[in-house]
């Protein structure tokens, strides 16, 4: 529970109360302190006065009695009279332990003592003793504290005798003694004296045990500063005692002595009175504390109650309870604050009343609303689930518009360019679906379109007879008497209508006609959905046939049928239509070269000719799309052909179209169908971009065609050469051998000597005719090669054998141009297989080239294995030859085209002859070299080589 | 005052159960001696218990044992005392007594009462600062030996043959027995030591003298000896001997001069003592005490039956005369 007002008024009270009396108990008692605190301090100096009085008169007393033997005739005395009087001395006084007499000089002459045996005339010198001699000189000798045993206080008290004669008397004191005094002197309750001698060591305490122990009173700081100081009284000192509490002391000096009485109280004790009129003001706080919490609680009470009942009463009409009114009587402001929450009351139900019906109102509302707009989301539900088809949509439509427009029936309308006709409807209406209307401004829908206005009629049967009496004729055939049209609106254009029909005349609401709007909004939204959705499938298939297309296209390059037949698939597939054809252009006919669909196709030989009188001629004919909707529909004579076609194969509309090459028909692409009806504009289209691409099938096949006649004349061409070249090189050679021998046999004098002269001549013959025939020999050979003449004589051969055979040829050149020649041939080398004679002549070949470009050094042959193959190596140390031409040495008709080369001669066939001939063989020919160094050609050649290789190309 | 009344009462209310509840705490007190010998002075002791607010049967238990002089036992009964687990134990009666508790224990705390100097003795070194667990009061009564042979020839100033009657046993005697032959020297006296350290002892060595010339008798501060004082003052009387004892109870018994401490006052002391002990004080800090007063006690009645005339100083220096 909260803290009410209740605690907060006592609370007041009662702080306000202890305050005071708290002010009053701290001043009073702080009064009583101070007070109690002074007259302690008095009293304390006073018993401080009076403890050193008693302890003084103690040792007085004693020095008093030891005085009745202490006159100078005493010393007379006999031995006897003197001890009788000592041990009366000491019966009297029971702290003298010992008396000693010592005479006028000093001398011990008698001494009787409680302990030991009595003593008489020792006559031991003790003149030198304070004792003795302060005695003498001041009568009286108080000595210093000293403890027998180190642990009882004696102290030595001395007397002179007097006179000339009279010597000393000595008493040893038993200060244990004092006790008795000390343990009488009463200070308050717990108060006590004790007694320290000069040097600070206790001498008397009411604990004796202390005084046994000797105990140093130095340590307390008021013993110190007591003795410290000179005066004789000190002032009262707040302090601790041996045991640590706060006490309260005061002393006296007692001068003869040098001793120092002090006095001292628990602090406490001294508190007391203050703590008694401390526990008295408590009392006196707490009655007040009672008291003022009484009076609290009674006044709290009275204001308390009213505010309660206040506190009631606002709850319950808080709680809802408001018809409540709240009942105070005191006749001051409460009451009236009473009555003010019982006027607030009756004007919060009064308004709550209204608020009732508003919140009712404003309730069915939303209730409305959120109705509409379910039928919205419902809607737009059935419009993203059927993206296709608008017709679900427009149902769904219309069912809303019925449920929510209060309506009997409700229809959508859509435009076809001048009629309108229905779509879908919902109600129990007649309705007129698929029938066409005309578009006018004489119905209610057609009104909306024209006008593209919301058009309202509450009552048809008061509109004018004359300009509304076709929706009159409607209303009254179709029974209903109020109508509501909205125009459905797409870029500004009606592209239909919504209408609300009601059997009963009456004006719909203005809601119910934002709502039909807005139901025409969505229906827009629907139909331009489905439109979209299926411009862009239509797009994504176009682009996937084209696709297709192409893709045959690039499969089929050398034939134009398989790509026109696809075309015609897709034509099918993508105009919507059945049957597709697609003719070519022959001269001045044409031809069915591609059919896809049902329908009869003319047959791939037949030929028509190129005329205006059907669907694919005439677009031939005029170069664009030719459109016959309704064949039978069109002039038997001009659409001749057409007509006897369509009747033939079976078709009612046709469509064609041209396929366009630089400006030239070379074919059409046409659709056919059995029932007649205009193909639509986007078929049209379509079928346009079909003919295109079969265009650019037919004009790439044609390309195609032509480029592989072209290079399959070239190759022949090329054969011609070679074959040419073989024949013409057997040709050249059969006279040349004629000619060499002839003249061989005049050289040899078959035909008699011969001058000198002509001898000299005839060799030059002979020599540039093995020349000649050398050219024409190698010409024949490569001749052969090109023309796949030449084929290896496959049989079994000896390296070393090829490799001394080349070198026996080659001796002769390389003795006279004086460079080394040698071979290498690794032993056991197996016998290989193949064309033995062609590699000994690419041996030859390159021994012979080598030795031609080396002018000074060696030319060395070196024969290996390796795996499956030989390595021939021909090794030089000739000019080298450049990287860049390393691999032009290999093309024929190619040298290295420097001044050495050329003077070297040759043909420049040699190593394109080898290369041929190591390759027919399945091996490879190589050249590693560097300019000044020399080179390394290296044939590579299988061991065995496959029997009968063709030649190569 | 009435209301701190109130409360003095309400708190005491509060503690009152509580201190029921607890065991009171407990005293073991042993005495070398006997009831008979000994029975004022433990109400000595239980005075001397009281000025430190503790009062027999009330909030404290006294365990008492007495040994009857047989202090052969004394050791038994300390440790059979020690079983139930006193607070504090007093050891009186004897020298020998204190030795015993201090060999029984380390740990409770133990307050003698030695007859004779407790540093010459062994119970302890130092007086003002008593080590371990001890602490007590001593008589002092053998240092008066020698003292009470000049008392005795004060007495009877024709006496030269002196017994002088001792407990071999008792180490303070032996301490101080040197000091008292030198004591008989200077006093021209001829001492006869009866030693008697057992009950029959005493008779053999008091029937031991007969025959003899003796002129005085002397007893020794002895706790043993005292036990017996009967026999020992029969013996005196039968033999009409003159004689000086170290306790007034032997005069007031009829013995002829004692002269010492007044014992009553030192088992005060020793009360004193436990009861400070009990309230959590350390033996260590509580000093060996020491008597203060010495009495001489003159019985002229049996120096009446002795035939003696009782010299004027000896009657000046008594603090008491039994008529």
């Amino acid at each position: 529970m909260k803290r009410g007002l209740f605690f907060k008024y006592v609370m007041a009270f009662v702080g306000l109360v202890t305050l005071v009396l708290v002010i009053n108990a701290a001043l009073d008692l702080s009064f009583v302190y101070q007070d109690n605190r002074r007259a302690s301090i008095d009293v304390q100096r006073e018993k401080a006065e009076a403890a050193s009085q008693k302890v003084e008169s103690f040792v007085r007393e004693i020095e008093h009695q030891i005085g009745w033997v202490a006159y100078p005739q005493w010393a007379a005395l006999p031995v006897e009279q003197r001890r009788f009087e000592y041990v009366r001395l000491q019966r009297q006084v029971p702290a003298i332990t010992e008396l000693t007499q010592l005479d006028r000089n000093g001398h011990e002459q008698l001494k009787v003592s409680r302990l030991s045996m009595d003593v008489v005339g020792s006559d031991i010198d003790r003149s030198a003793e304070p004792a003795f001699t302060e005695a003498i000189a001041n009568k009286v000798y108080f000595g210093p504290v000293y403890y027998r045993k180190e642990s009882e206080p004696y102290l030595s008290m001395a007397v002179a005798h007097g006179g000339r004669t009279g010597g000393v008397t000595v008493a040893e004191i038993n200060l244990k003694l004092i006790l008795d005094v000390i343990t009488q002197i009463k200070v308050g309750k717990d108060g006590y004296a004790y007694v320290v001698d000069s040097q600070g060591r206790l001498i008397a305490h009411p604990d004796i045990s202390l005084v046994l122990r000797g105990t140093d009173m130095n340590r307390l700081a008021q013993v110190a500063q007591a003795r410290a100081s000179e005066a004789s009284t000190q002032q009262v000192a707040q302090a601790r005692d041996l045991s640590g509490r706060d006490v309260l002391s005061a002393h006296a000096e007692i001068p003869a002595l040098k001793w120092i009485v002090f006095v001292e109280l628990p602090s406490n004790e001294v508190l007391q009175p203050v703590i008694n009129s401390g526990l008295r003001d408590l009392a006196l706080l707490a009655l007040g504390l009672l008291i003022a919490g009484a009076a609290a609680a009674w006044l709290a009470r009275r204001m308390l109650v009213p505010i309660r009942a206040l506190q009631a009463g606002a709850q319950r009409i808080g709680d809802g309870d408001l018809g409540h009114r709240i009942s105070i009587k005191s006749g001051d402001e409460l009451e009236a604050l009473a009555d003010q929450f019982n006027r607030s009351a009756g004007a919060l139900q009064e308004s709550y009343e209204t608020l009732e019906q508003r919140v009712d109102d404003r309730t069915a509302e939303l209730r409305e609303s959120l109705d509409q707009q379910t039928a919205t989301a419902d809607i737009l539900h059935v419009i993203s689930s059927s993206p296709t088809d608008v017709q679900p949509v427009l149902n769904a439509v219309v069912k809303a518009a019925v449920r929510f427009c209060g309506a009997t029936d409700a229809v959508i309308l859509m435009r076809q360019a001048e009629e309108w006709s229905g779509v879908a409807h919902e109600g129990p209406l007649v309705s007129a679906i698929g029938t066409a209307f005309p578009l006018n401004r004489e119905t209610a829908p057609g009104r909306s379109m024209v006008d593209r206005q919301t058009v309202h009629y509450p009552d048809i049967r008061s509109l004018d007879a004359v300009e509304h009496a076709s929706e009159r004729a409607h209303a009254e055939r179709m029974s209903f008497n109020a109508v509501l049209c909205a125009p459905l609106l797409r870029d500004g254009t009606a592209i239909g209508a919504i209408a609300l029909r009601r059997r009963e005349a009456g004006a719909f609401t203005p809601r119910q006609i934002e709502l039909l709007e807005s139901f025409a909004a969505q229906a827009v939204i629907a139909i331009q959905n489905v439109r979209l959705f299926t411009e862009l499938r239509e797009s994504l298939e176009q682009q996937t046939a084209t696709g297709e297309i192409l893709e045959v296209i690039s499969q089929s390059p050398t034939d134009v049928a398989p790509v026109l037949t696809a075309v015609a698939k897709a034509a099918v597939r993508f105009c919507g239509a059945e049957d597709a054809v697609i003719a070519i252009r022959y001269g001045d006919f044409w031809g069915a070269v591609a059919h896809e669909g049902p329908l009869t196709a003319l047959p791939p030989e037949a030929r028509l000719p190129i005329t205006r009188e059907t669907a694919p001629g005439r677009a031939m004919a005029d170069g664009v799309t030719a459109h016959l909707p309704d064949i039978e529909a069109l002039d038997p004579v001009e659409f001749a052909a057409a007509h006897r076609m369509g009747k033939e194969m079976g078709f009612r509309a046709a469509l064609g179209a041209p396929m366009m090459r630089e400006g030239v028909a070379i074919g059409a692409i046409a659709l056919r169908r059995p029932e007649p009806g205009p193909f639509t504009a986007r078929q049209i289209e379509l079928l346009e971009a079909f003919a295109a691409q079969a265009v650019i099938a037919i004009e790439n096949v044609r390309l195609f065609t032509e480029i592989q006649e072209k290079s399959r004349q070239l190759e022949i061409a090329s054969q011609h050469k070679s074959q040419f070249l073989a024949n013409m090189s057997h040709e050249l050679r059969t006279p040349l051998n004629a000619i060499l021998g002839y003249t061989e046999m005049m050289v040899d004098g078959l035909y008699g000597s011969l001058p000198e002269k002509a001898s000299t001549t005839l060799e030059r013959v002979q020599s540039n005719g093995k020349h000649l025939l050398g050219l024409i020999n190698d010409v024949l050979d490569l001749a052969k090669i090109e023309a796949g003449q030449l084929v290896l004589a496959v049989e079994p051969y000896v390296v070393g054998d090829m490799v001394t055979t080349v070198l026996s040829a080659t001796e002769s050149l390389a003795r006279t141009k004086g460079i080394g020649l040698s071979a290498t041939v690794a032993p056991g080398l197996p016998s290989g297989t193949g064309d033995a004679r062609r590699l000994t002549q690419v041996l030859l070949n390159l021994v012979g080239n080598a030795i031609k470009f080396t002018d000074k050094g060696s030319v060395e042959v070196r024969a290996a294995q390796a795996g499956d193959t030989f390595e021939l190596s021909v090794v030089d140390t000739g000019f080298g030859i450049a990287p860049e031409d390393q691999k032009k040495i290999f093309e024929e008709f190619q040298q290295v085209d420097n001044t050495s080369t050329r003077k070297k001669g040759g043909t420049g066939l040699g190593l394109s002859i080898s290369r041929k001939i190591v390759e027919l063989h399945g091996g490879a020919i190589t050249v590693e070299s560097e300019i000044g160094k020399g080179s390394t050609f290296k044939v590579t050649i299988p061991v065995h080589v496959a029997a009968a290789k063709e030649a190569a190309q | 005052m009435k209301r701190r009344a109130l409360l003095a009462s309400v708190a005491a209310a509060g503690i009152a159960p509580q201190t029921r509840a607890q065991a009171l705490p407990r005293i073991a007190y042993v005495s070398g001696r006997s009831q008979a010998t000994d029975g004022h002075l433990l109400a000595a002791f239980k005075e001397g218990l009281k000025t430190t607010g503790y009062i027999d049967g009330q909030n404290v238990t006294i365990d008492v044992r007495w040994a009857d002089g047989h202090y052969d036992r004394v050791f038994s009964l300390v440790t059979e005392l020690i079983a139930t687990k006193p607070d504090v134990i007093a050891a009186v009666g004897g020298n020998t007594v204190g030795l015993d508790a201090r060999k029984a224990t380390s740990t409770i705390p133990v307050v003698f009462g030695a007859g004779s100097d407790p540093t010459q003795i062994g119970l302890v070194t130092n007086l003002s600062r008593p080590e371990a667990n001890l602490t007590g009061m001593t008589l002092w009564a053998n240092e008066l030996d020698a003292k009470r042979l000049e008392l005795l020839r004060t007495v009877v100033p024709a006496a030269r043959n002196v017994a002088l009657l001792m407990n071999p046993r008792n180490p303070g005697v032996t301490v101080e027995i040197e000091h008292v032959r030198e004591a008989a020297k200077t006093l021209d006296l001829a001492l006869r030591i009866l030693e008697a350290e057992t009950s029959s002892g005493i008779d053999r060595a008091l029937q031991g003298t007969t025959g003899d010339k003796l002129d005085a008798l002397a007893v020794v501060a002895d706790s043993f000896l005292i036990n017996y004082r009967a026999r020992i003052l029969d013996f005196a009387a039968a033999r009409k001997l003159p004689a000086i004892y170290p306790s007034r109870e032997f005069v007031t018994d009829g013995g002829l001069v004692s002269y010492g401490t007044r014992w009553a006052d030192m088992y005060r002391i020793v009360g004193n003592y436990a009861g400070r002990i009990l309230k959590g004080a350390k033996p260590g800090d509580l000093p060996i005490q020491r008597p203060n007063t010495y009495e001489l006690l003159i019985n002229l009645k049996t120096a009446r039956a002795l035939g003696l005339t009782v010299p004027a100083i000896m009657l000046a220096r008594a603090d008491e005369v039994l008529e």
